[in-house]
């Protein structure tokens, strides 16, 4: 039997692995999972249910989270519904005042200092046998959490609580507003540069120091955005290359300079920018919704099977959420034959699980993946 | 002869100005539409307030100058030749435009469309796609009461009848959430509103199969269907 190591190398490098590998992203109220499985923290819960991919988390230490807030300054949760998901606590975005560049100047950029690096490599050691990937995810500390505690996700609702993800567009939305921010690409797109300039310049760094300190122990790094909608891009394709495109390259090349993976997130349906992506070095492509129009499986895999790996693609808009045990497990086999086929597919949810996911079907889709060969 | 010779001479003249004025109003018009279209909001500023100089009726810059810049947007956005910032400019210049007009409107109902109340369901904090909603429908001539998000049952039925809606749109993005929907069909029913109001949903998860199951009659993929589902609604 193959190790998980083994078994997501060779996916992603379009080689079929013994069995397909698995793994679950995002867990909304991951509460009620470590009670069930019996387990301290996220990074066991990856472990008690066999998933093939472990990670640890940056650590903030900065000012921002004891002022409620997180290291853009803004007061976005993690947790779209009341107590869950995403969403602006009182709609604040620090830079919503901003006339000029010399505002976005003077703003008080995250620092890099203010993370610590090295914890995440200590807790990676301990899984050896696992494909082992970083990103652009942290966790904070808070009353009663260590950093090794704040590594492996432990008590999710303080340390997840304003933990940042640094995206580009993404985080542009929670300076300026999302309105803003669009209208900006054509009323200010010298302030949306230089804002841009300041979130590629801080994540490069972060980036680097997270590499850096994981330096041999891990596979991949997941990086993303979301610019997408269920319908189509967000942004023309014209400006996606030219305000988001050049910062992604950067991050791109300085994470293949490490001999590093890239996985990236994003949601939706974006056929016109896709080979841009993976012109650029993408090599695992996270959600893969194959419901929405211009995502058909038959059609990713043929046209793009064989430069990248998909990872999602089972559905948790429907059949996680409303289909039978059964009916998770005629998907998962669907997905395998088409996207699996040679390697070049991780099995798993195409979003976060939400609370009205039945255990027994996520079981149902481990079991299956594991088992299945087609 | 002399005399028929300037009779003639003056026929041509008002009839040449009658044209011209007519292709003035057309221009103007059309320069309008075209600046809405491409989200200039100086340009539409500055043409609203030479037609009203010119003394083109404010109600035919608004039905026949704005509003069909916002239309041919519209179109664009749905077969995907335009993207979320060239919908917030253009319905922005539009808005800009409807304000130099709003002083000659005062008389006049320019919402008159039909009063939607809108917002995100009980225990859905989204609200992405609702805002565009309203932008799109209130740039269309609708009257929108939005009631912003985690929204009770309760709220949409009193808000139903205290503006006499027209229509109900709910949204959600969230499985967890979209079962809240049908509660809300429900206490609309409860309050004696349910033949009364039409009610159309829309969000990530929602489908028409979903409005079908639901008993609801309006569903819509994206901002600017939305509009054409509410005309449609407003048409039953």
């Amino acid at each position: 039997m193959e190790t998980s190591k083994q078994r997501v190398l060779k996916a992603i490098n379009h080689i079929q692995p013994d069995t397909t590998p698995v793994h679950i992203m995002g867990f909304e109220r991951v509460g009620k999972w470590l009670k069930l499985f019996g387990a301290e923290d996220i990074f066991e819960l990856r472990e008690k249910l066999g998933l093939d991919l472990r990670t640890a988390f940056a650590i903030y230490a900065g000012p921002n989270t004891t002022r409620g807030l997180n290291i853009w300054g803004s007061d976005k949760i993690i947790g779209g519904y009341k107590g869950g998901g995403y969403s602006q606590e009182h709609g604040y975005h620090p830079l919503a005042g901003a006339t000029s560049v010399s505002d976005i100047e003077r703003f008080a950029w995250p620092d890099p200092d203010d993370f610590d690096y090295e914890t995440a490599g200590k807790v990676l050691r301990t899984v050896p046998d696992t494909a082992r990937f970083i990103g652009i995810t942290h966790s904070n500390l808070g009353e009663g959490i260590t950093n090794e505690d704040a590594a492996r996700g432990k008590s999710p609702v303080i340390s997840m609580k304003h933990a940042a993800w640094l995206a580009l567009l993404c985080t542009l939305f929670e300076l300026f507003g999302l309105e803003e921010t669009l209208i900006m690409f054509y009323s200010e797109p010298k302030m949306l540069e230089s804002a841009i300039a300041h979130v590629e310049a801080f994540v490069l760094e972060f980036t680097r120091r997270r590499l850096e300190a994981t330096q041999g122990l891990v596979d991949i790094y997941v990086y993303g955005d979301d610019f997408a909608t269920q319908k189509g891009l967000m942004i023309s394709p014209e400006h996606w290359r030219r305000f988001l495109k050049p910062t992604y390259k950067k991050i791109f090349e300085l994470i293949k300079g490490y001999g590093v993976k890239i996985w990236f997130h994003s949601c939706g349906t974006f056929r016109p920018v896709l080979p841009d992506l993976i012109d650029i070095g993408m090599d695992v492509w996270e959600t893969v919704q194959v419901h929405l129009p211009g995502n058909e499986p038959e059609v990713l895999k043929r046209e793009y099977g064989k430069d990248i790996t998909f990872f999602g693609a089972i559905n948790s808009q429907h059949t996680l959420p409303f289909g039978t045990t059964e009916d998770v497990r005629a998907e998962v086999r669907e997905r395998i034959r088409v996207l699996g086929k040679g390697g070049g597919y991780i099995c798993g949810p195409d979003h976060t699980v939400l609370p009205d996911v039945p255990v027994d079907n996520v079981l149902a889709m481990l079991d299956e993946a594991r088992k299945f060969s087609p | 002869m002399e005399q028929e010779l300037s009779y003639s001479i003056s026929a041509r003249e008002t009839k040449d100005r009658v044209r011209k004025e007519a292709q003035t109003l057309e221009n103007y018009l059309d320069t309008i539409s075209q600046a809405v279209e491409r989200g200039d909001d100086k340009q539409t500023i500055k043409i609203v307030k030479e037609a009203l100089t010119s003394n083109i009726p404010p109600i035919d810059i608004l039905e026949k100058g704005l509003v069909p810049g916002i239309q041919a947007l519209g179109k664009l956005f749905k077969d995907g030749q335009v993207y979320l910032p060239e919908i917030l400019i253009s319905t922005r210049a539009m808005n800009r435009g409807v304000a130099e007009l709003k002083p000659y409107l005062a008389d006049t109902n320019i919402y008159n469309k039909g009063t939607v109340v809108l917002g995100t369901v009980e225990g859905d904090l989204h609200d992405i796609g609702k805002n565009l909603v309203k932008l799109m429908l209130e740039s269309n001539g609708f009257n929108v009461i939005d009631l912003d998000v985690d929204v009770s049952a309760d709220s949409f039925a009193s808000a139903a009848r205290e503006h006499s809606a027209d229509i109900i749109a709910m949204s959600s993005l969230l499985t967890i959430t979209m079962t809240y929907m049908p509660k809300v069909v429900e206490a609309l029913e409860q309050a004696g509103l349910k033949h009364k109001v039409q009610i159309m949903i829309g969000g990530a998860p929602i489908t028409r199969e979903f409005a079908d199951s639901i008993g609801v009659e309006g569903f819509a993929e994206d901002c600017a269907s939305a509009v054409d589902e509410a005309m449609r609604l407003m048409t039953l």
